[in-house]
């Protein structure tokens, strides 16, 4: 296989550009909905949300992720959905059943 | 002179998947590890939510700021490192790197001066077990979660700039046409995983009380 034609795992210039835009304008959002007078649990959602959609351009536009094998991107999103199911039960156990 | 098939693969492209897939499982365990640590978090912040109201504006959220501007400078940085190895451009692979090990290293120096200052001022994770007085959560948690979490974020970005400071010598002692891109991808991935790590902190530490 000719090296050149292979596919490059990273963004072109442009792209990863747009996305370092798109990065630090939703920076600038987290702290300026901090700012904002909320209640505690819409501060910390907003927050998470904007945090986890920042990881999600990066895994897709610096990390090459949905261009990677199946088993690649499936070892991602295992992962990724483990961890989410982890924090919720540990946060209703606390809330809710009396653990910790 | 084409980039090195080794054993056992046939062609570039399965070696780069599966150096690809390698490091993804690395960085699965990496969630693993840091998962415990916001497990921790969430436990006390579900607890304790006073503790970030009290404890929370102690943290110098500006400086955090410009902290997490540094790490997606660099995390861009290093995207554009992987595409100049790859297209064995190597000026520019080395420019890169070197401006990715920059904004790490920027990022280091501010969490130590942060460091500094807080154990200047006596914000620590230290408990004086001769006051009975200060039984129960207090400062000292608040501050044993925050060093816990920011330095083990911060000895993987250390991690990261010791890779880097070895693909820069790399890169600076190959001949173009004997670039390799693997190894800058594997890197790469790592350092953006660090980046996503802070992504999480920064909100979750710095934003948690109203910032003031």
């Amino acid at each position: 296989m000719n090296h050149h034609h292979q596919d490059i795992p990273a963004p072109t210039l442009g792209a990863a550009s747009l996305v370092l835009l798109a990065l630090l304008a939703l920076t600038a959002a987290t702290v300026g909905l901090a700012l904002l007078e909320l209640s505690p649990a819409v501060h910390v959602a907003t927050a998470m949300t904007i945090a986890a959609l920042k990881a999600a351009l990066v895994a897709a536009v610096f990390m090459h992720l949905p261009r990677e094998a199946a088993a690649t991107r499936l070892l991602a999103l295992v992962a990724a959905a483990l961890l989410a199911i982890l924090l919720m039960m540990v946060t209703v156990d606390i809330r809710h059943l009396g653990g910790g | 002179m084409p980039e090195a098939v080794r054993e056992p693969f046939t062609d570039l492209a399965h070696q780069r998947d599966a150096v690809a897939l390698g490091m993804w499982a690395f960085l699965g365990q990496e969630v693993l590890f840091f998962g415990v640590l916001f497990v921790l978090y969430t436990s006390l912040r579900v607890r304790h939510p006073e503790l970030f109201a009290a404890f929370g504006p102690l943290l110098d959220w500006r400086l955090a700021t410009v902290m997490t501007v540094a790490l997606l400078l660099s995390s861009f940085t290093m995207a554009l490192a992987v595409r100049f190895a790859f297209t064995r451009v190597r000026g520019r692979l080395v420019f890169t790197l070197l401006a990715t090990m920059i904004l790490g290293a920027a990022f280091l120096t501010m969490k130590g001066w942060e460091y500094a200052h807080h154990l200047a001022r006596g914000e620590t994770p230290i408990v004086d077990l001769a006051d009975t007085l200060a039984a129960g959560p207090g400062m000292a948690t608040f501050f044993g979660l925050y060093f816990v979490l920011t330095g083990f974020h911060a000895l993987h970005v250390l991690g990261g700039l010791v890779a880097l400071a070895w693909l820069t010598l790399a890169a600076w002692r190959t001949p173009a046409s004997d670039l390799r891109g693997s190894p800058v991808m594997a890197v790469g991935l790592y350092w953006h995983f660090v980046d996503i790590v802070w992504l999480f902190l920064f909100p979750a530490l710095y934003l948690a009380a109203r910032p003031t």
